[in-house]
């Protein structure tokens, strides 16, 4: 148990700190955090305005994926590592980061001669959308590396193949591209380089501009950019990485000083904000957004930079920009649901907030009761209402670290702030979202992503059941997901555990995707333990040898974390 | 004769007292944030104790040789050190180890860099006084002399029959060390920056340099600072009323790592000099860090000049001597404590927690008027 709990911990660097809060005499000035706006295409543009399928503006807050390449572990990651394009970087991308696009480089050259290739893009596309992520197509290389007629070609076949996808712009940049997709017949928004460029004809155009920090200081240089184009046509501001491991001219420009370049990039994204500009900032790989691809730990400013200089520990914008989409600043309290790490937070459910927590030492609790306070700190959640409970406490670390809790069941749902309550009378204090779901499976380690935590029951007519759990750990391998054998004839159900759907309602629409693959639902209720929740499935014997593969469901069409499960055969 | 400038108090220095000793307003006026500090029963604070503390812990009459006091060691404006590696008593001799901070004593659990036999700041003011080895303030040469002057002594005359009034003879060496402890446990540091940040959630109040500092500092799995240098007074040598004060702590840093039988050198061996048990060689107190900015050189004898090089000395696990008596690598010290593991740190870490630490300083302690030299000035010109 206190492992499962911990797990949350690590999945989210400790220096992330959220914070929201709505309800302005309550909980101070800053704004109620917001999650931004899902895909919800068809798109059109009118005006300066991206409008959804019910014509309600369209921000775009994304980053760039990692191109995909030639090698499967781009998405199927490694024995030690996540892809990078895998459900769990898409899944971390949206609900830790609070993104609602990403930018896909795919090879012009690998897609017009290679089929599978091709079926490996539309894969992605697929899931990226079913995790809540608009796709903007995009090639990879520098532009001169292809052919333009090479150019013509992908654009022409990767439009036609995703016209009727509502959820991707395609972004040629070049305007002589813009033809080439229209005549396949896709009316998506196209993204050009412009706003200097010769006006686009046609609708659903786009202007991107990749601004340089150089030259980026002030709201005059902003203004003069991008400003000014923005209050006719619709912008998108792409890159903005300040290059800090490589000595750039970016880095060379960029402030030497963390606040002072915190600072500027904040001045960026509030400038964006007000003037409603989309952005796809800086890239989703490691040493840029993110150190690794194991944890997905945001980059910092905090410990300095030098351009490139080996061994130096990555720098970037990760947690600047999630700071930002969770509505905070770099440094204090952050709190995320249980597992999910969303800014959602289940009441019910079980949380965990980040930052300086300051318990005088390191504590568990365990049981149907569980204390409100652990290592002379308190958790006190104010709902919407104004209405202030103390939390039953799970665990606290000492220090700069987390604490878990249970979000109390009577909180009414919407804006709220969760604050870390200390016995010297110091408060630290985050805002978040509080609803019915938010639904968080448990891993067997400590990190949302790894392995379920569950218990496999297989049934085979005239034999006695044999149960299992869905992961064991070995002394060589480690902690792995278990292989369920499975097999025609044999009845597979899998228990989950998890946190954050009790409150679903009587009858709860809920989905679960294994492998890709629906996975009927046997049940679904609470455990007795504080916060803990279950939900009982059957895998399909289609997943038959499919091997370790995505877990996730949605609950009122709230999606989970993904986790891993191992689908082998019983033949 | 005492006029009445003589017997002012600050109102708050007068509440503090008060309150303390538990006379009238029943609920203590402890800072916010701080827990009630241990006070013997048998010396309860009050202001008048208070007041003859403050004229003794300045009076180099009590030195055998009258070159010194407490202040010559506990300096006001150096947030009561001395600056010195190692501290001198009044006829010159050196003190194996530099002079502790006095600031917030009062919830000390122990009172020295390695002597845990001392349980009260009561005990603790006899030591100076009447140590022989090296001579402090040699009070004991001079008791017998000082108390009977005392007797007739414009202001102690007063002082001790006011702070003392069930006494009938007051003039005596416990009532002079009850006194020390009284004032000195009026020495609290609770108002620097970080404290108007923690809190009073004043976001200025420290530079965002400091709040990056506060971040590592505390960060459970990096640096880990706060394990030995946590709480409300950055130690985890405290005690308190009602708490469940954590043991006495005493840690080796890894400062030394001699060849020989011993791995600290002579009269520096920490709690092994008490305990005479090997694994208790280089352990030493984890001092407060309030006022740390104040108070170099650091460690028990002042070896480390600069905060810059304490943090290298624990990002390194322990500090490398290379060559000399001291050679060694402190990093390899077998009976190094664990919590010293090392850790990397870049520039920037190195500047930001300087800045964190530079923010635990309270100006208002250096210029408390309560606790400055009553003996010179207005206060006492005016007797």
């Amino acid at each position: 148990m206190p492992n499962r709990l911990k797990a949350v911990s690590a999945a989210v660097p400790p220096v992330f700190l959220l914070a929201l809060l709505p309800l302005g005499a309550m909980t101070g000035s800053q704004p109620a955090p917001a999650l931004t706006p899902a895909p919800n295409g068809p798109y059109r543009i009118v005006g300066n305005r991206i409008l959804d399928r019910q014509d309600r503006p369209y921000l775009i807050r994304g980053t760039q994926l990692a191109p995909l390449t030639a090698n499967l572990a781009d998405e199927k990651g490694s024995a030690v590592a996540f892809g990078p394009l895998s459900a769990t970087t898409l899944i971390t991308i949206r609900q830790r980061l609070n993104m609602n696009a990403v930018r896909l480089p795919v090879s012009a050259t690998e897609y017009d001669a290679n089929s599978e290739y091709q079926s490996r893009v539309e894969r992605l596309v697929r899931l990226s959308n079913r995790l809540e992520l608009l796709v903007i197509l995009e090639t990879s290389g520098l532009p001169h590396e292809t052919e333009p007629r090479d150019l013509a070609v992908f654009w022409q076949l990767a439009a036609a193949r995703f016209r009727g996808y509502p959820n991707v712009f395609f972004a040629p940049l070049s305007g002589f591209l813009v033809a080439a997709i229209r005549q396949s017949g896709a009316r998506q928004p196209v993204i050009v380089a412009g706003p200097d460029q010769a006006p686009i004809e046609g609708p659903n155009i786009i202007d991107e501009v990749t601004p340089r920090y150089a030259a980026t200081h002030m709201d005059a240089d902003r203004r003069q950019q991008f400003g000014s184009a923005a209050a006719t046509v619709p912008v998108l501001v792409n890159g903005l990485d300040p290059q800090l491991d490589r000595p750039s001219d970016e880095c060379a420009a960029f402030p030497s000083d963390p606040a002072e370049a915190t600072s500027l990039v904040q001045a960026n994204l509030a400038y964006f904000d007000a003037q409603r500009i989309s952005w796809t900032l800086s890239s989703f790989t490691a040493g840029k957004l993110i150190t690794d691809y194991r944890y997905f730990n945001g980059t910092k400013l905090d410990a300095g930079w030098t351009c490139g200089k080996p061994d130096e520990t990555p720098a970037g914008l990760g947690l600047i920009l999630l700071s930002h989409l969770w509505g905070t600043t770099p440094l204090g309290l952050f709190t995320v649901s249980h597992s999910r790490g969303g800014l959602v937070l289940a009441r019910g459910g079980i949380a965990a907030a980040y930052g300086p927590i300051l318990a005088d030492q390191e504590m568990s609790a365990h049981g149907p009761s569980l204390p409100k306070v652990l290592g002379n700190v308190s958790i006190r959640v104010t709902d919407s209402r104004g209405v202030a409970r103390f939390a039953p406490l799970l665990y606290t670390g000492a220090g700069w670290a987390f604490i878990n809790f249970v979000v109390p069941g009577e909180c009414t749902t919407g804006p709220a702030e969760v604050a870390v309550v200390r016995a010297d009378g110091s408060v630290s204090r985050s805002k978040v979202l509080i609803a019915d779901v938010a639904p968080g499976l448990f891993t067997n380690i400590p990190d949302g992503r790894s392995a379920a935590d569950g218990q496999v029951t297989q049934r085979l007519a005239g034999k006695p059941d044999k149960s299992f759990p869905t992961w064991q750990c070995g002394a060589q391998s480690g902690c792995r997901a278990v292989p369920i054998p499975l097999s025609p004839g044999v009845s597979t159900a899998v228990r989950l555990l998890g946190t954050g759907f009790r409150y679903a309602g009587e009858h709860p629409g809920v989905r679960v995707t294994v492998g890709g693959i629906p996975a009927p639902v046997l049940s679904m209720s609470r455990s007795t333990e504080p916060g803990n929740d279950q939900l009982t499935i059957r895998l399909p014997d289609a997943l038959e040898g499919v091997g370790e593969t995505d877990l996730y469901f949605t609950v009122n069409g709230q999606i989970s974390n993904v986790v891993r499960i191992n689908c082998g055969s019983g033949r | 004769m005492i006029r009445r400038g003589g017997l002012r108090m600050s109102a708050s220095m007068v509440c503090w007292a008060l309150a303390w000793a538990g006379s009238g307003t029943g609920v203590p006026r402890i800072p916010k944030g701080f827990p009630r500090p241990r006070i013997p029963a048998d010396n309860p604070l009050t202001a008048e104790k208070v007041r003859l503390g403050r004229y003794l812990f300045y009076d180099k009459r009590m030195s055998v040789n009258g070159a010194a006091s407490c202040a010559t060691c506990h300096r006001q404006e150096l947030a009561f050190t001395d600056g010195r590696d190692r501290a001198r008593g009044a006829t010159g001799e050196l003190h194996p180890r530099g002079a502790m901070t006095l600031a917030n004593v009062a919830w000390n659990r122990t009172f020295n860099w390695g002597d845990p036999s001392i349980h009260s700041l009561e005990e603790q003011a006899l030591k100076p006084m009447m140590s022989s080895n090296p001579i402090e303030l040699g009070f004991g040469a001079i008791e017998k002399r000082f108390l009977e002057a005392a007797r007739t002594d414009s202001v102690y005359r007063v002082f001790f029959p006011a702070a003392f009034p069930k006494d009938p003879k007051p003039w005596t060496t416990v009532n002079i060390a009850k006194a020390l402890a009284s004032f000195e446990r009026t020495i609290v540091s609770r108002g620097s920056a970080w404290d108007r940040f923690h809190f009073e959630g004043d976001e200025s109040a420290i530079s965002d340099a400091a709040k990056r500092g506060e971040a590592i500092f505390f960060l459970d799995g990096g640096p880990s600072c706060f394990r030995c240098h946590g709480g409300f007074n950055f130690s985890d040598s405290i005690a308190f009323e009602g708490g469940n004060a954590p043991p006495a702590h005493f840690h080796n840093t890894g400062l030394y790592n001699l060849a020989g039988e011993f791995s600290y050198p002579p009269g520096g061996r920490g709690l092994y000099e008490f305990s005479k048990r090997a694994e208790d060689v280089g352990r030493f107190k984890a001092p407060t860090l309030r006022n740390i900015a104040l108070t170099a050189p650091y460690m028990h004898d002042g070896s480390v000049a600069t905060l810059s090089e304490a943090l290298d000395h624990y990002a390194s696990g322990g500090r490398t001597i290379a060559g000399g008596p001291a050679a060694g690598v402190g990093h390899d010290n077998p009976q190094k404590d664990k919590l010293i593991h090392g850790f990397h740190m870049t520039a920037r870490n190195k500047a930001d927690l300087i800045a964190f630490l530079e923010a635990l300083t309270d100006q208002d302690l250096l210029r408390e008027a309560e606790l400055s030299d009553p003996w010179s000035g207005d206060e006492h010109s005016s007797h």
